[in-house]
């Protein structure tokens, strides 16, 4: 192989620099930057109204960017009308030709390439039993379920070999039960195909399940980019921590700065912490916390019991009363009321072993949680 | 029984009634007097003859149905080649200024269409708006003679037609999804390709609705073609208006009239199979 099929091979599919989109002078986008790997499943989380899906209406060519360059596959595609980008998108509400069948619809792309009829039969042949539907060709796609016309939608899209498939909330029409099967069938379906996905999403699980990155925008901004890992567990803002699962918030102080971690004060407590910001001693901070992470024991267990002592905080734990507890199904919520002010929440999974491991309202307790997995963010207003 | 009952009752009654006496009885009337004959004492002689439908069928009258027919199609296209852009525009146009080309569309109906149409000879005539227009350009040298020729009666009839073909085309263009367009494009369709692959198809409803509007009205306007045509009978309208009227001959004007009625009720019927198709498909 010669070094510029390397290069190209190795180059972002689709790059944005600096794109800004203005709709009567509101930014849709502020200068956005970003590159989508080939063959990789991206997915552009944030709630509605982050510009997200104008991202992959400036990328397929629907909409013209104010500022800002877009390249795909290397080349610069300002202008460039959506028929003749080499992308293809599966829209929020499908958009399917409601006179036309399930062939006509998958067909349709072969046929504006002007395929002949026996290779488009077969074609969309294949494309139909990847997409579990043979069978259903004939058949009006009114006539379909929306679990089954999502996936003609994909079919219909997919048949062109786009080099990326643009993904608009496809799964937000589907019933809890159907999202979850079609996100695995998506994340299946991609690594088969090997087209690179970018799907856009306001639902942190199904960008967690499905993505390689994640991207996390707020009011037209790109705020993190990470794997869904990263930014589940190192949000670099309160908005990402925040938008990304359930956190809790604790005021904090940094006693004392130091390289990947700092003495900090926060809730009664006063011990070194991981944090990868750099931060001046006497600074305010933010101690964030998953409720998942946390354990939860009362005082008076850990006083009987000098192994469960032992086991559970070595000197960094934070004291409250029990306020309530809510009950999940697989889990309970326990919201504790701290000494030092403020609340958290704890997810606690049931004991099999002792059913009566139960916080009541008024129970005093410790709180605590495995060292390093807290996140330490600068101050905001 | 309540008032309210009282009062549902008497308007179902009173319309019920009102179509009864004044549009049932009559076309039952021309229903039956197309098989009866005519006699020097009275217009109609009761009788069971289908002699006056074999007359239709001669040479001279098949060739007024058919002209008619023909005109009517003639003016049906011109109507949907320019409403169909004027439509799209509309449905795509903003709030303010799609209120004000609706406004537009829908003005010529305050004033009667007879009055209208009357008007147009001002424009037509030798000494008309057009031909003073074109003659001061220096662009002809005599008046061109557009009254009394068929082209008046086609220009006629758009113009007093064109409305009934933009309003169910807008309706229709209006309730398209944009992103269907959009969908088309992504799978690399060109505008024009988009625009006879998708955007027709799914205006069809409104297309066959305008053309109906247009096209049956248009056989019968014998207003216009008397107004703008001259003394020659272009339409199906006139020559049944001829035979009430003019020639006396009654049996022969209502079995044209049952002729016009049934060709509108198999166009009719042909509508709503299609659209019941069509509906089908879509839902």
């Amino acid at each position: 192989m010669n070094d510029t099929a390397t290069q190209q091979s190795q180059a972002p599919v689709v790059r944005l620099r600096n794109v800004s989109k203005v709709y009567d002078g509101q930014h849709a986008l502020r200068d956005v930057s970003l590159d989508v790997q080939r063959g990789e499943f991206l997915t552009i989380l944030g709630p509605s109204g982050c510009g997200k899906t104008t991202i992959l209406r400036l990328v397929a060519g629907f909409e013209n960017a104010t500022s800002g360059s877009i390249a795909i596959d290397g080349r610069d595609v300002t202008g460039l009308p959506p028929e003749r980008r080499n992308v293809n998108t599966v829209f929020q509400s499908y958009a399917l030709f409601p006179h036309m069948n399930v062939f006509d619809n998958v067909a349709f792309g072969l046929r504006m390439k002007r395929r002949p009829a026996d290779e488009i039969a077969r074609e969309v042949g294949e494309t139909l039993r990847l997409v579990q539907l043979e069978g259903f060709e004939g058949r009006m796609v009114g006539k379909l379920s929306g679990g089954q016309q999502q996936r003609v939608a994909i079919a219909r899209a997919i048949i062109n070999r786009p080099l990326v498939l643009l993904l608009d909330e496809p799964l937000s029409a589907l019933d809890y039960r159907l999202r979850k099967q079609m996100q695995l069938d998506l994340k299946h379906l991609q690594r088969k195909l090997g087209i690179t996905f970018v799907l856009v999403t306001h639902d942190q699980e199904e960008a967690f399940s499905m993505s390689d990155r994640v991207i996390v925008m707020n009011n037209g901004v790109i705020e993190q980019v990470g794997t869904p890992v990263s930014v589940y567990e190192e949000p670099c803002n309160l908005y990402v921590a925040r938008f990304v699962g359930e956190i809790n918030v604790i005021d904090a102080e940094v006693v004392e700065p130091g390289d990947g971690r700092a003495r900090v004060r926060a809730g009664g407590l006063d011990v070194f912490m991981r944090t990868g910001h750099a931060f001046k001693a006497g600074e305010k901070a933010h101690l964030l916390l998953r409720p998942e992470d946390l354990r939860v024991e009362t005082l008076k267990d850990l006083a009987e019991d000098p192994e469960l002592e032992d086991s559970f905080a070595r000197g960094r734990s934070i004291v409250g009363a029990v306020e309530e507890t809510i009950y999940k199904g697989a889990t309970y919520d326990v919201v504790v009321r701290l000494d030092a002010g403020g609340a958290v929440t704890a997810t606690e999974f049931f004991n099999e072993d002792d059913e009566t491991v139960y916080f009541r309202a008024g129970d005093r307790v410790a709180v605590s949680w495995v060292e390093g997995w807290e996140v330490v963010l600068p101050y905001e207003q | 029984m309540s008032s309210d009952g009282f009062f549902k009752r008497a308007v179902i009654i009173g319309a019920v009634g009102w179509m009864t006496v004044f549009a049932f009885v009559p076309n039952i009337l021309v229903f039956l007097a197309s098989f009866g004959t005519t006699s020097t004492e009275n217009f109609i002689e009761p009788a069971a003859t289908l002699r006056n439908y074999a007359r239709l069928m001669d040479r001279t009258h098949l060739d007024i149905l058919l002209g008619s027919l023909r005109l009517s199609g003639l003016v049906t296209a011109i109507c949907l080649l320019t409403a169909y852009p004027f439509a799209s525009i509309l449905a795509r146009a903003r709030k303010p200024v799609r209120n004000i080309l609706l406004l537009l569309v829908v003005i010529p109906f305050w004033t009667n269409s007879l009055v209208r149409t009357y008007a147009m000879t001002a424009m037509l005539n030798s000494s008309g708006i057009v031909n003073n227009v074109l003659m001061s350009l220096g662009l002809i040298d005599a008046p061109l003679a557009m009254m009394y020729t068929p082209g008046a009666v086609v220009l006629g009839l758009t113009y007093t037609l064109l409305p009934f073909m933009i309003l169910p085309l807008y309706a229709a263009l209006e309730r398209l999804d944009r992103r269907y367009l959009e969908a088309a494009r992504d799978l690399g369709a060109s505008p024009w390709r988009a625009f006879w692959r998708v955007v027709v198809p799914l205006t069809m409803p409104g297309i066959v609705s305008g053309c109906m509007l247009v096209f049956l009205p248009a056989i019968g306007m014998f207003y216009v073609s008397d107004v703008l045509g001259g003394a020659k009978a272009m339409l199906l309208g006139n020559f049944i208006r001829d035979q009430f009227l003019t020639t006396r001959d009654w049996p022969l004007g209502a079995a044209a009239s049952v002729t016009l009625t049934a060709l509108m009720g198999l166009m009719l019927l042909l509508y709503w199979k299609s659209a019941a198709r069509l509906g089908r498909e879509a839902s």
